[in-house]
C-alpha cells in the first residue's frame, strides 16, 4: 500500500529513503560521511557549472575555408567601347591586402557578342596602376544586346575560369530635367505656405524593357567642413564630430536609392530624394543608371549579405564557374543640384 | 505513405473500440476544486483505492470514472502540494454520481511537508501525461532565474528540445522546428506573436498563469494548425472564496494580480504590469530609447450551476516606441513602432451527462503592428492578422475504457500588410476561412495499455483550396510499477506562414496557390522511469519530417514582382516570391530527470538533436544545418529552500517558519550554432562611378559553428510571511560567469596607405546583468 515518507529530511526517514536504496537489509551507512560527500559533491558541482559559464567563446577565423575567386568588377555601356572591365582577385578573410595586388593584370579577358559568336580580347590598360581595368578600342558596345565576359586567370597557382552574360539597355533613356525638382534648396526645407517638407525629385524617361533604374548621388563638395552637423541633421547624434566624418568620408561621399519596379513601357518615373541620403552642403553630380538583371541583383545583394543576427546569405550573382562579383550593363544620365547652407540664397 | 499506414491504424483502433462496449454500471463524475481559491485543479488524479480506476482532471478541473461497480470505494485524490483527500463512496447500480472534490493545499508554512512517495500515484500521473508533454504551473515559471523578469518562453528554453537562438529572443526553436510552427494558446485564442521588447520578454505574465501545457510534438488529434507543438496557457479563474493579489516591482516593471469572487456563482482576476525603464534608466541615459510595454487581462468565471460553467476572458498588450536620431536637431527626424496583441474568448462548459463533457468557444485575437518614421521621410507600415474562431470539443466516456473526444472549429481569418514607401506601396489584404473536424479514441483494454487514435480533417479555403486529413496514433504501456513505455505518430499541417524580421514582428501569410500547406510527421518513443521515490527519469527519441517548408527569400527584393501599378508606381499585392520552399528532418535523443518535492527541486536535462534543411536555390539546393541546430544541450535548474537543504545535509528534519531563503539556478551548456561565415573578403563598386568598397562572400551555408554557449544564472529570495501578507524580495544574476557568448561574427576593413587591414570582431549576448526587486502577496 501507499506509504508517506519524506523524501530526505528526518533522520528516521533518511534511514527508509537509505535502506530502500540500498535494500531492506541493508549494509550499515555511515550517515555523517555520506552528508559530508553529499556536500562536497554539491560544492563540486556548483563549481563546476560556475567554471564552464566563465570565460569567453573563443572564435578562430583560421578555421574558414578560403577559395580562390575571380572578382568580376565590370560595366558596359551601350555606344560606348568595352572600358570599364576590372578583374579582380578575392583574399582570405582576415589577411591584410596590398589595394594592388588584387588586379589580375595577366588575366585572358575575352567579350562576345552573343548574337554574332564575335569575340574580342580585352587588353589591360597599364597606364592606370591605382585602378587597371582592361579595355578596347573600335568595338562599341551596342543596345539591346547579349554580351558574354570570359576570363582565365591564375590565383595562387590555380587557373580559374568564369563567365557571365549581359543584356544591354534598349536606347530612349533620360532624365527629364523639365519635370525634376533640382533646383537649389535648403536642407529640409519647408513649403512656406504648407508647412511641409519638400524634396529633391528626378524624373527620367525610362528605356523600355528595363526595370531596374538606381539613382546615385556624390557629394562634389565633400570635407568636414561641409559636412551638415546637427542640429542641421536630425539623423545623427550630437556625439558625431569632425573626426568622424574624415574617418568615414569615403562612405559619406557618395549615396543610392534604388527606383523600385518601374513600368516596362518607355513612360517617365521619378523618385524622390530622401534627406538623409545627403551629408554635406553644396554640389551634387546625380546619376541615374538604368541597368540590366546583373546588375539589379548585385546592388541590391551583394553587401547585404550578413543579417542583422550576424548570418550571412549568398549575393545574387550571374556568373558561372570561379567567380564573383558583377559583370553589367547599363545606360547612364547625369545632372546636377546644390543643397544651400543656412542663410545662403 | 506514413499518413496510409497511420490511417489503418487508427481504422483498427476505432472500430475495435465500438465491437467492445461494455456494459453500464454506476459513474462518478465532478470537479476537483482547490479550497483556498476556488481555483478547479487541473490534472488531479482521482481513483478508486486498490482499483486501479481511476481518472485525472481535465483542463476545467473535471473527472468522470464511468463504469464501475456497485459497491463501497475508498476515493482517492491527489494532486502535488496539496493534502490526499480520501472519501468513502458507496455506489448502487446504475448511480451517476456527481462528486465535487475540495482540495487542501499543503499550509508549508505551518508543518513538515510530507510528500506522497508511493510509486503508484506517480507513475500515474506519468502515465497520464501524453508523450512529450511538459506542464509548469505560475509558480514554477517564477522561480527559474531569467532576465530581469520571468518570463514563460525563456522558462520553456530551459527543457531539453526547446532552444532559444539567442540572449535576445525568447523564440521557441521545438525539435528543429522554427517559432512560427509552434501554436500558442490563452485561454482557448490564438497568439500570433507573442513577444515584447523585440522578442526579449514573451507576451504571458506569468502572475496571471494557473497552468502551462507544452506538447513537444506528437500532439493529439484536437490540436493542429502548426507543424511542432502546442503551447496551450491557461490564466487563473480568480478566487472565489475572499479578495486576493499580488504585486511587483523590479528594476523594469511593476505588475499585479488581483482576484476577488463574483457573490456566490463565480470569480473575478485581472492583471496588469506596465515597464518603466523609459522613465527610469532611460532618463538618464541618452542611448536608451523611449520604450514600454504594457499588458494586461481580465478573466470572470460562472459556475452556473454544477452542468455549466462560463468563463469571459480578454487579454491585451502593446509595445511602444518612440525614437528620435537627434532629440536636439531643429527637425525631428526618427520613428514610431508599437505593437500587440489583444485576445478574447467566451468559453460555455456544459455537462451533458456524468459520461459527456464539452466547451464551446468563441475567441477572438487580433496582433497589429504599426511603423512610421515622422515627417522627414516618407515610410509607414502596418502589420495586421486577425481571427475569429468558432469551436467546439467534447469527450463522451463510454466505459473506464473508452472515450471518445471529438470537436469542430472554424477561424475566419484576416490578414493585411501595408507598406507605403515612396516608390511604390506593398498591399497585401487577405481573407481565409480554416475549417476543422476532429474524432478521437481513447482505448485502456487492460490497466497496462492505453491507445489513442485520432483523425483530424482539415479544410483551408484560400485563393486556393487545401484538404487532409491527418491520422494520429499514441500507445502507452506500463512495463512495470515503476516503468511505463510511450510511443507517438503523426501527420500534422500547416497553412500560416511567417515572415520572420529580427526585432521586428514577424508577418503572417497564409498557404495560397503560391505557398502549398507544410507538412510534418512526428515519429516518437519514449519510457519513463520512477528511481529512488523522488526522481522520474523520462527519455524521448524522436524523428521528424517536414515537406514543403518555407524559409524567407532574404533575397526576395531581387524576385517580387508588382501585381500592378497605381499612377505608375509598383504595388506589390501577392506573396509570389517571398519564400523558398524546402523540406528537411530533425531527430534526436531527450533526457529529463526532474525532481519534485523535497527542499531542493528542479530538473536536469540533456539534449542530443541534428536538424537539416533542404531550401530550394539555397546552398546549391545541399542540405544544411539551420541556424537553430545545437547538437548537444544541457540544462540544470534547481530551486533550493536554503535552510531547510542544509538541515537536510546535516541530517536535521525539515523545519518550516514564516520565513525562508530561497535560491534559484539556472545553467544552461550548449554546443555553437552553425552560422554561415565568410570564404573570402573583396573591393568592388557599387556603381560604376564609386570608388571600390570592401565586400565579404559567404562560404557554404551554415557551414561554421560558433563556440559553445554557456550560462548560469542565480537568484536569492527571501520570503516573509506575516498574518494577511508575504513580502519576497530578490536578487537574480543573469549570466554570473560573464561569459563571453559569442552572439556573431562581424568582418571590417581599413584602408592604410594603400592596405587593406582586415579586422575581425566578435559581437556578444548578454554579460553578467544584475537585477532586483520585491514581490507581495496579499
Amino acid at each position: 500500500m501507499m506509504k508517506l515518507i519524506s523524501t530526505d529530511f528526518a533522520d528516521s526517514r533518511k534511514t527508509i529513503y537509505l535502506r530502500k536504496i540500498n535494500g531492506i537489509s541493508g549494509k550499515k551507512i555511515n550517515i555523517k560521511k555520506t552528508q559530508k560527500e553529499k556536500y562536497m559533491k554539491r560544492i563540486v558541482f556548483t563549481g563546476l557549472l560556475l567554471l564552464t559559464a566563465c570565460g569567453e567563446g573563443k572564435v578562430s577565423i583560421s578555421e574558414l575555408s578560403y577559395e580562390p575567386k575571380i572578382v568580376f568588377n565590370a560595366f558596359i555601356t551601350p555606344g560606348k567601347a568595352a572600358d570599364d572591365i576590372r578583374i579582380q582577385r578575392n583574399f582570405p578573410v582576415g589577411q591584410d591586402f596590398n589595394t594592388d595586388a588584387q588586379y589580375l593584370i595577366n588575366a585572358l579577358v575575352t567579350l562576345t557578342k552573343v548574337e554574332t559568336n564575335e569575340t574580342i580580347t580585352l587588353v589591360n590598360n597599364l597606364n592606370f596602376p591605382d585602378n587597371y581595368f582592361y579595355d578596347t578600342t573600335g568595338t562599341i558596345i551596342e543596345y539591346g544586346k547579349a554580351y558574354r565576359l570570359d576570363v582565365r586567370a591564375e590565383i595562387d597557382g590555380d587557373t580559374l575560369h568564369a563567365s557571365s552574360t549581359t543584356v544591354t539597355p534598349n536606347p530612349g533613356f533620360q532624365v527629364v530635367p523639365e519635370q525634376s525638382r533640382l533646383s537649389p534648396m535648403h536642407y529640409v526645407e519647408k513649403d512656406s505656405l504648407t508647412g511641409e517638407v519638400k524634396y529633391f525629385n528626378v524624373a527620367f524617361q525610362r528605356s523600355p524593357g528595363t526595370q531596374f533604374y538606381v539613382a546615385s548621388m556624390k557629394s562634389l563638395a565633400a570635407a568636414k567642413s561641409a559636412f551638415i552637423y546637427p542640429p542641421d541633421n536630425p539623423f545623427i547624434p550630437d556625439k558625431f564630430d569632425s573626426s568622424d566624418v574624415v574617418k568615414n568620408l569615403k562612405e559619406l561621399t557618395t549615396s543610392s536609392i534604388w527606383i523600385q519596379d518601374t513600368p516596362l513601357d518607355n513612360g517617365i518615373s521619378e523618385t524622390v530624394l530622401d534627406w538623409f541620403l545627403f551629408s554635406f552642403y553644396g554640389d551634387y553630380r546625380l546619376t541615374v543608371y538604368a541597368g540590366d538583371q546583373n546588375f539589379r541583383d548585385f546592388v541590391e545583394t551583394y553587401d547585404q549579405v550578413q543579417d542583422i543576427d550576424g548570418n550571412f546569405y549568398e549575393p545574387v550573382f550571374h556568373i558561372e564557374g570561379d567567380g564573383i562579383g558583377v559583370f553589367a550593363s547599363y545606360v547612364a544620365d547625369t545632372t546636377s543640384f546644390s543643397i544651400l547652407r543656412p542663410g545662403e540664397n | 505513405m506514413t499518413a496510409r499506414i497511420l490511417m489503418v491504424l487508427w481504422t483498427l483502433t476505432f472500430f475495435t473500440v465500438y465491437a467492445q462496449s461494455p456494459p453500464s454500471d454506476a459513474s462518478l463524475s465532478g470537479f476537483v476544486y482547490d479550497t483556498n481559491n476556488g481555483e478547479t485543479l487541473i490534472g488531479a488524479n482521482v481513483f478508486l483505492r486498490d482499483t486501479k480506476i481511476g481518472a485525472v482532471t481535465n483542463l476545467r478541473g473535471y473527472y468522470v470514472i464511468p463504469k464501475i461497480r456497485p459497491g463501497v470505494y475508498t476515493l482517492v485524490c491527489q494532486y502535488i502540494g496539496y493534502r490526499v483527500m480520501t472519501k468513502t463512496v458507496t455506489l448502487s447500480a446504475g448511480e451517476e454520481k456527481v462528486l465535487r472534490i475540495d482540495m487542501q493545499p499543503e499550509d508549508i508554512m505551518g508543518e513538515e511537508v510530507v510528500v506522497y512517495a508511493d510509486s503508484i500515484p506517480t507513475m500515474q500521473k506519468l502515465f497520464e501525461k501524453p508523450i512529450s508533454k511538459v506542464e509548469l504551473s505560475g509558480q514554477q515559471i517564477n522561480m527559474i532565474p531569467q532576465v530581469v523578469e520571468a518570463d514563460l518562453l525563456r522558462s520553456l528554453q530551459t527543457l531539453p528540445g526547446i532552444v532559444p537562438v539567442s540572449d535576445f529572443s525568447s523564440a521557441l526553436y521545438i525539435r528543429g522546428g522554427t517559432p512560427d510552427q509552434n501554436l500558442y494558446l490563452i485561454d482557448g485564442s490564438d497568439v500570433y506573436n507573442p513577444e515584447h521588447a523585440f522578442g526579449l520578454f514573451s507576451t504571458f505574465n506569468t502572475d496571471a498563469i494557473k497552468k502551462v501545457d507544452l506538447s513537444k510534438g506528437g500532439f493529439g488529434a484536437e490540436y493542429g494548425g502548426r507543424l511542432s507543438s502546442v503551447l496551450n496557457v491557461t490564466h487563473m479563474d480568480g478566487n472565489r472564496n475572499e479578495f486576493a493579489g499580488t504585486a511587483g516591482i523590479s528594476i523594469l516593471s511593476a505588475k499585479t494580480t488581483l482576484q476577488a469572487p463574483i457573490g456566490s456563482i463565480g470569480s473575478l482576476s485581472g492583471s496588469f504590469r506596465r515597464t518603466y525603464f523609459d522613465k527610469t534608466l532611460g532618463q538618464a541615459i541618452d542611448e536608451i530609447p523611449d520604450y514600454y510595454f504594457y499588458d494586461g487581462n481580465v478573466k470572470a468565471f460562472f459556475d452556473i450551476d454544477g452542468r455549466n460553467k462560463l468563463t469571459i476572458s480578454g487579454y491585451g498588450g502593446q509595445d511602444v516606441l518612440n525614437y528620435i536620431f537627434n532629440e536636439n536637431a531643429d527637425n525631428k527626424a526618427g520613428f514610431d513602432y508599437t505593437w500587440g496583441n489583444k485576445t478574447g474568448s467566451v468559453r460555455w462548459t456544459h455537462v451533458f451527462s456524468p459520461q459527456m463533457f464539452g466547451d464551446f468557444w468563441m475567441t477572438g485575437s487580433t496582433f497589429k503592428s504599426d511603423f512610421a518614421f515622422d515627417e522627414v521621410t516618407n515610410y509607414s507600415e502596418e502589420n495586421f492578422i486577425s481571427d475569429l474562431t468558432f469551436k467546439g470539443s467534447l469527450e463522451y466516456h463510454h466505459s473506464k475504457q473508452f472515450i471518445t473526444r471529438f470537436g469542430f472549429e472554424q477561424k475566419n481569418l484576416h490578414g493585411v500588410f501595408l507598406e507605403n514607401f515612396d516608390g511604390g506601396k506593398v498591399d497585401v489584404n487577405a481573407r481565409r476561412t480554416h475549417y476543422v473536424a476532429y474524432i478521437q479514441e481513447n482505448w485502456r483494454p487492460s490497466d497496462e495499455w492505453d491507445i489513442e487514435s485520432g483523425l483530424r480533417f482539415d479544410y483551408f479555403d484560400s485563393d486556393r483550396n487545401f484538404k487532409n486529413l491527418d491520422p494520429r496514433l499514441a500507445l502507452k504501456y506500463r512495463l512495470n510499477e515503476s516503468t511505463n513505455l510511450k510511443a507517438s505518430a503523426g501527420v500534422y499541417h500547416q497553412y500560416l506562414h511567417q515572415i520572420p524580421r529580427a526585432f521586428f514582428s514577424g508577418i503572417w501569410t497564409t498557404s495560397d496557390r503560391y505557398q502549398k500547406g507544410s507538412t510534418a510527421y512526428h515519429f516518437i518513443g519514449g519510457v519513463e522511469r520512477e528511481v529512488l521515490d523522488f526522481l522520474t527519469i523520462e527519455l524521448e527519441g524522436y524523428y521528424k519530417k517536414y515537406k514543403n517548408i518555407y524559409s524567407l527569400n532574404h533575397f526576395l527584393i531581387t524576385e517580387v514582382r508588382p501585381g500592378h501599378y497605381e499612377n505608375g508606381l509598383p504595388v506589390y499585392d501577392n506573396t509570389d516570391g517571398l519564400f523558398n520552399r524546402g523540406d528537411g528532418h530533425s531527430d534526436g535523443l531527450e533526457i529529463l530527470v526532474k525532481k519534485e518535492a523535497g527542499a531542493v527541486t528542479g530538473w536536469l536535462g540533456y539534449s542530443l538533436a541534428n536538424t537539416r534543411y533542404t531550401i530550394d536555390g539555397i546552398n546549391g539546393d545541399h542540405s544544411f544545418e539551420p541556424r537553430h541546430d545545437r547538437t548537444h544541450s544541457v540544462n540544470a535548474v534547481a530551486n533550493i529552500d536554503i535552510r531547510n537543504s542544509i538541515r537536510a545535509l546535516k541530517g536535521k528534519p525539515a523545519k518550516y517558519t514564516n520565513s525562508k531563503w530561497l535560491a534559484g539556478l539556472n545553467f544552461v551548456y550548449a554546443s555553437g550554432q552553425p552560422i554561415t561565415a565568410p570564404g573570402s573578403t573583396y573591393m568592388i563598386r557599387t556603381t560604376p562611378d564609386d570608388e571600390a568598397g570592401f565586400a565579404v562572400y559567404p562560404g557554404g551555408i551554415n557551414e561554421w559553428r560558433l563556440p559553445a554557449y554557456a550560462r548560469l544564472d542565480v537568484s536569492v529570495t527571501y520570503e516573509k510571511q506575516f498574518k494577511h501578507w508575504s513580502i519576497a524580495p530578490y536578487v537574480q544574476i543573469f549570466n554570473i560567469g560573464n561569459r563571453k557568448n559569442v552572439w556573431f561574427v562581424q568582418y571590417d576593413s581599413k584602408e592604410q596607405g594603400g592596405t587593406i587591414d582586415q579586422k575581425v570582431k566578435t559581437v556578444n549576448m548578454f554579460p553578467l546583468l544584475p537585477s532586483f526587486g520585491v514581490n507581495f502577496k496579499f
